[in-house]
């Protein structure tokens, strides 16, 4: 069973006059299992700079995390805002780079394009497709390599909506294929209701205010009403969280 | 676009393109006959072929051009290695950007012929004179072009492959490589094109060897048809040198931006 | 605290802010502070060779500043660089006729693009030393051969620049066009013109760098006016302080055009900077 642990974690930023910056303030936090927890918050609430710590992109100034999968470390799956795909290979190998090529990649490969629905494109180059069809193979490629443990730091938000509405349909569905652990940032709570089973939501100045439990049943569509009024109650939340945020 | 179809359509334009220059270079000589004709002893295609067959018999054409083609070697291995070491800190770090790139500037501004004629002076008809030459016109084009290929290594594609936790020589070679390659062939290319200028010009005026020098020597003795025949080789040079291998190389490097 | 093996390939620095100059410092007065020290600390290293050296073959900074100082107060600087620039000037007003012609029709025509392709990358890419030779020798001494060699060394670019800028004109537009029955002056002015302007001012810029040195090469072999005459004098009376005076005027004077050129795009074809 995979996990992501995070004990105490904090994270400082010292600008050039020595002022320093408490972007995420002692946070401890277990995802563990096939859940999917999006992590949400206003902006300055340090919910990238958690995953980019959590990815290992970034260093954390003290507290620890655990990437790990049983008694191994967890492989991991990252998808970005912007697809980040190599413009020089193919889509087929791109999905093949991520893998270190190791043996059955391009069976793995071909399944998940199939799954997002571009099999057809997995000779072209990324520059021959559109933002939506590169941020599909990002997916597919995350998923790809089979990970133990998905990052994902806010892949739709630079998507037009129709487009976000349909990949999030993708995304849910490969995610019941295949159950993995996700850790999900998004500044969209209606998305985080949408996809989660569990929402943490960060407070301004990089503190866990609370988490929410999303008991609805799957696949959900976004029309369904116990959607619709689940999204309405936390949005009030964060609204009032906000509030608090700009009055601070 | 079905495979059939784009193979034709290459083909057609593969024909084109050959016919095109065919005709191309028919017209200029056409142009050369007619020059012949109207002009005021220009020497015919026929007679600067023949001296140019006369002077691989007599052994001056292989033997200049290996002489030429050494000190072109020398001094362009000098400015490519020099020359990315600069450009490589020019690209990394602001400070050396902003501090060198006005005197690039500047050294880009030099023609040639200065460095040819400074470096007769100061070191004679020996070999060093065409090699600094070469080394100093082919330098600021080394620099500016690494520079730019330093520049254009793509940061967040690097930090999305440690990500996934590929290694450093895979990224090196999948992502840094390929992403270089192209200001890097550049920098080659136009290094060269310069490098060669400057060579032409240090042999002409401060060598006793050499392609320049045996281009001086009939133009000296008034012999335009020997004279023509070595330009006939610089400009050969050159088309081989660029157009048929240094172009496609680009190209290659960069196909994917056209894909 | 607990030190724990976090996912592969940790990197050490964390991504923080770019550093900024200190508030309070206009930034163009930090570039200048920077590439100035540079400037001097090369002209140091320059004087401190020359005074090793000790040798009228290498002349001290100070001995060229002052001959640099003289052609100017003298009126020679004037008087060659405006020779040199009105040869340049001219050549380049045939090559914008020759290349706006020939670059129409290679954007037009596929044909017309490979047949011209070979001829202009010859044009382009002849060293130097052929075009001044052939300036002596067809021109003899004056200024017909700088003013043909700055033609024919420009000409490539801006032909190339040209059949460019018609292609990226839309075929849609032009479709359009056809269909509302413009007149074709109509369609040049109002389609093409806009197109080409970008991309000629582009090709004007890269070609007046590329001519400016082969056109002083050229009157440094068959001149009687211009800068590269007076390089050649000062080469033949072995006056190495003059030839490197010169060298440093036309170095300025060049990036100063350079500039001026590039400050002119950015001006007029900011709208269209992505195409350019």
């Amino acid at each position: 069973m995979a996990s992501i642990e995070i004990q105490r974690l904090i994270k400082e930023f010292t600008d050039r006059r020595g002022a320093v910056t408490r972007v995420i303030d002692d946070i401890d936090l277990t995802i563990s299992g096939e859940t999917f927890v999006s992590v949400v918050g206003p902006s300055g609430s340090g919910k990238t700079t958690l995953l980019n710590i959590v990815s290992g992109i970034e260093s954390r100034t003290s507290g620890s995390v655990r990437l790990r999968a049983g008694a191994r470390d967890a492989r991991v799956g990252y998808v970005f805002q912007d697809p980040r795909l190599l413009p020089w290979r193919t889509v087929m190998a791109n999905l093949g780079f991520v893998q270190h090529e190791r043996a059955g990649w391009q069976e793995r490969a071909a399944h998940y394009l199939d799954l997002v629905g571009l099999s057809h494109c997995a000779d072209r180059f990324p520059s021959q497709l559109s933002g939506g069809q590169q941020q599909r193979i990002g997916i597919a490629r995350a998923f790809a390599v089979e990970p133990d443990v998905l990052l994902m730091d806010e892949p739709f938000s630079h998507l037009d909506a129709m487009t976000s509405r349909t990949l999030r349909e993708h995304l849910e569905r490969i995610w019941l294929e295949s159950r993995r652990t996700v850790m999900f940032v998004t500044h969209d709570v209606t998305e985080a209701v949408q996809l989660s089973d569990r929402i943490v939501v960060l407070a301004p100045g990089g503190r866990i205010h609370e988490i929410i439990d999303v008991d609805l049943p799957r696949p959900r569509r976004a029309s369904d009403p116990a959607v619709a009024v689940l999204q309405a109650e936390v949005l009030a939340r964060f609204e009032a969280l906000e509030a608090m945020g700009a009055a601070a | 676009m079905t495979t059939l179809q784009s193979w034709q359509r290459r083909l057609s334009g593969q024909t084109i393109s050959a016919t095109a220059t065919l005709a191309a270079v028919l017209s200029i000589l056409a142009a050369w006959q007619l020059a012949v004709v109207v002009g005021n002893r220009v020497p015919p295609v026929t007679e600067t072929v023949q001296r140019l067959g006369a002077e691989s018999a007599a052994g001056e054409l292989w033997g200049n051009l290996a002489i030429s083609m050494n000190r072109f070697a020398l001094g362009l291995a000098a400015a490519l290695v020099v020359g990315a070491a600069i450009g490589v800190v020019m690209g990394l770090s602001r400070i050396a950007d902003v501090a060198l790139s006005d005197l690039t500037a500047a050294a880009l501004a030099i023609p040639a012929v200065i460095w040819a004629l400074l470096t007769t002076m100061w070191f004679g008809f020996g070999w060093l004179t065409p090699v600094v030459t070469v080394f100093l016109s082919g330098l600021p084009f080394v620099v500016v072009n690494i520079a730019k290929a330093t520049r254009a290594v793509p940061a967040d594609l690097i930090l999305m492959a440690r990500a996934f936790g590929v290694s450093r020589t895979r990224v090196l070679r999948q992502i840094v490589v390929p992403a270089v390659a192209g200001s890097t062939v550049a920098a080659v290319r136009f290094a060269i094109m310069s490098a060669w200028n400057g060579l032409l010009l240090a042999e002409w005026f401060g060598a006793t060897s050499g392609v320049g020098w045996r281009a001086r020597y009939w133009y000296d003795a008034n012999q335009l048809d020997g004279f023509l025949a070595w330009v006939l080789v610089f400009i050969l040079l050159l088309v081989i040198a660029d157009l048929l291998i240094l172009g496609p190389i680009e190209r290659f490097a960069t196909r994917w931006r056209n894909a | 605290m607990t030190q724990t093996v976090a996912p592969p390939d940790t990197l050490s620095e964390p991504v923080s802010p770019r550093p900024r100059p200190a508030p309070g410092t206009p930034l163009w007065r930090r570039r200048w502070l920077v590439s100035g020290v540079t400037l001097v600390l090369t002209i140091g290293a320059w004087a401190a060779v020359a005074a090793w050296v000790d040798d009228p073959i290498l002349p001290r900074p100070a001995g060229v500043a002052e001959r640099v100082v003289a052609i100017i107060g003298s009126g020679e600087a004037f008087t060659n660089f405006a020779a040199s620039i009105a040869k340049i000037a001219a050549g380049f007003a045939i090559a914008m006729i020759g290349g706006l012609v020939i670059g129409f029709v290679m954007g037009r025509s596929r044909f017309m693009a490979s047949y011209f392709s070979l001829p202009l990358f010859v044009l382009g890419n002849m060293p130097g030393l052929t075009y001044a030779v052939f300036g002596l020798l067809i021109f003899g001494v004056g200024a017909g051969g700088p003013i043909v060699v700055s033609a024919l060394v420009a000409l490539p670019f801006i032909a190339m620049n040209v059949a460019e800028g018609v292609r990226s004109v839309d075929g849609k537009l032009l479709a359009m066009c056809q269909a509302f029955e413009r007149k074709r002056s109509d369609i040049l002015r109002h389609l093409y013109l806009p197109a080409l302007t970008t991309f000629v001012f582009a090709g004007v810029r890269y070609g007046f760098a590329m001519a400016w040195k082969v056109e002083a090469l050229t009157e440094v072999f068959g001149a009687s006016n211009g800068v590269g005459f007076m390089i050649r004098k000062a080469y033949q009376e072995f006056q190495v302080d003059d030839m490197l005076a010169w060298t440093a005027l036309f170095i300025i004077a060049m990036v100063l055009i350079e500039r001026g050129l590039a400050h002119l795009e950015t001006r007029f074809f900011a709208w269209r900077k992505e195409l350019a």
